[in-house]
């Protein structure tokens, strides 16, 4: 049972620890291929395969040498690792001595060093040189993040927007900002673009009934609740959403005035407490300790929702 | 049936000499368009159109998990008379690859010769060279239809359709080195011609085409856009 909603939250080669030292050559090589082409962020396990199996015969790799040191450079600046990194510019920058890929990895190692300046002035001839390249504008976005300028990272972020309007990262980025400048309908904005973009992720979906729900007034917790119920519909397994949908129908029962409407309403915030109260039940008690408080919790909650 | 023998120097002299050919003129086409070509670039413009036109798109198809008066405004950022994008470029002048254009000639010209140069030159001599030679048998039976395709060059009715002439053969090899081509030069190689002819196909069938003229483009989404019903859908 454990394992088994283990296996449910996590895919399996989180949870089967891999000596990533011992593997083979061609299994690295093979494991640095595919994070490298979906973008995984697991830099310590990358800079160890690099270390202890792929760099004894790197010359092997032929031409997808250059696209892994690139990454294992990558990886080393993310895990502090400045001789490494150090390492693979100098043999990228011997391969490729006037490369703006090189270059941009050097302004990276600037920045992880904090001269920000550097990396700064590197960027900005970078987006001069090549202004259709839009990593280079999202990296200055980065410095600007790193260095706290928020006002700065959010006129950067609109300016980027303007030309690759389709980026759900950059406005993701953005609806992060302006939850810190606490202008909750702004973040809507950037949410809802992310919605157009990919209507599929029940993330955007939820987060937007989070901001709806905040944002407060009969209006914005109606749609707070249709938000959460897609989100729910899109990823079952979602529980905040769940939690959202109880909030919200418990919300709009004890506000609205229509009879009708409060009873529904009541009703499907018990369904959400009976359906949280399942899901809570099927974890042990091992596993999460607190399950017995939330459980108590829900039941409290089931009977004054109930009695309303 | 008495089976039919073949010279073993129309292997060595006739057979071996096209693979060897064809192998070698597609390892220099790509070097060659290597030299020739430089690379196409695109104006950040360019880019920004393509990206409102997508944006227009799903704008139309996801709208509706918006509430109405989001929708609302980004249609009306997208479409309003003065200041929307999707009208304003509709009134900028047409830009288009002009044809009068020099850079964009040699251009043409360029890609033309790639693809024309190994196909007349080559083929024509091979043809010129090699022709009226039964050089290999692919070794299962064949229906009469594959003569025409198999037996260029080679116009006897009682020959078994299974047999293939030197012109064939040359074809064959042009179409069939693709995978060894990969193996040499890696992926992203211009040797192989049936993928260059691949691509023409593909560019006369495409819609959106960044050279083509965008203008058509947006008044179309302009349209789709304004007649779109807005519908909250959860």
């Amino acid at each position: 049972m454990f394992s088994k909603l283990i296996q449910e939250f996590f895919p399996r080669d989180m949870t089967t620890e891999t000596d990533w030292t011992q593997i083979s050559f061609e299994e690295g090589r093979q494991t640095l291929k595919k994070w490298r082409e979906c973008g995984v962020r697991r830099s310590e396990e990358v800079v160890e395969i690099w270390e202890h199996v792929i760099s004894r015969s790197s010359a092997s790799l032929g031409d997808e040498r250059w696209a892994v040191l690139e990454q294992v450079c990558i990886a080393a600046l993310d895990s502090a690792r400045v001789d490494l990194a150090q390492e693979c510019i100098d043999q990228l920058h011997a391969q490729f001595p006037k490369s703006n890929r090189v270059l941009k990895l050097k302004a990276m190692q600037f920045e992880s060093t904090e001269h920000y300046k550097n990396a700064l002035e590197i960027y900005d001839r970078l987006v001069e040189d090549d202004p259709n390249n839009n990593s280079y504008r999202k990296r200055r976005v980065a410095v600007l993040l790193a260095q706290g300028k928020r006002l700065d990272a959010i006129k950067a972020i609109n300016d980027y927007l303007k030309i690759f309007l389709n980026d759900p990262e950059a406005w993701l980025q953005l609806h992060e900002l302006f939850l810190q400048e606490n202008d909750i309908a702004k973040a809507v904005h950037c949410l809802e673009e992310c919605v157009l973009i990919q209507p599929l992720n029940s993330m955007y979906f939820r987060r937007l009934g989070d901001l709806r729900y905040t944002q407060g007034g009969a209006e914005n917790i109606d749609y707070a609740r249709r938000y959460y119920e897609r989100a729910l519909k899109i990823n079952p397994t979602d529980l905040r959403s769940q939690y959202g949908i109880l909030l919200s129908n418990n919300q709009i029962a004890s506000t609205t005035k229509n009879a009708a409407e409060k009873k529904k309403a009541g009703l499907a915030a018990v369904e959400a407490i009976d359906e949280l109260v399942n899901r809570y039940q099927k974890v042990s008690p091992q596993n999460n300790p607190e399950s017995d408080g939330i459980l108590n919790c829900l039941e409290a909650m089931k009977v004054t929702v109930g009695s309303k | 049936m008495t089976d039919l023998l073949l010279d073993p120097a129309i292997r060595t002299w006739v057979f071996l000499p096209i693979v060897v050919i064809t192998f070698f003129i597609g390892i220099l086409r790509h070097y060659v368009s290597l030299l020739l070509m430089n690379k196409k670039k695109v104006e950040l413009e360019n880019i920004a159109d393509g990206q409102y036109l997508l944006r227009a798109r799903l704008l139309r198809e996801n709208g509706r998990f918006l509430p109405k008066t989001s929708f609302n405004a980004r249609r009306q950022y997208l479409c309003a008379e003065e200041t929307g994008y999707l009208s304003k470029a509709q009134q900028r002048p047409a830009k288009g690859p002009n044809p009068m254009d020099p850079s964009q000639m040699t251009e043409m010209l360029k890609g033309n010769m790639m693809n024309m140069i190994p196909m007349i030159v080559v083929g024509g001599w091979i043809n010129w060279t090699f022709s009226g030679f039964v050089t290999t048998r692919v070794p299962f039976p064949l229906t009469l239809k594959f003569k025409a395709m198999l037996q260029r060059g080679v116009d006897l009715v009682s020959l078994d359709s299974a047999w293939v002439s030197s012109a064939s053969w040359y074809f064959l090899c042009m179409f069939g080195l693709r995978s060894i081509y990969t193996l040499v030069l890696g992926s992203e190689n211009a040797a192989d011609q049936s993928k260059a002819m691949e691509d023409q196909m593909a560019m006369t069938g495409s819609a959106v085409n960044p050279q083509a003229d965008p203008r058509a483009a947006f008044k179309g989404e302009w349209e789709a856009l304004q007649m779109t019903q807005h519908q909250f859908a959860l």
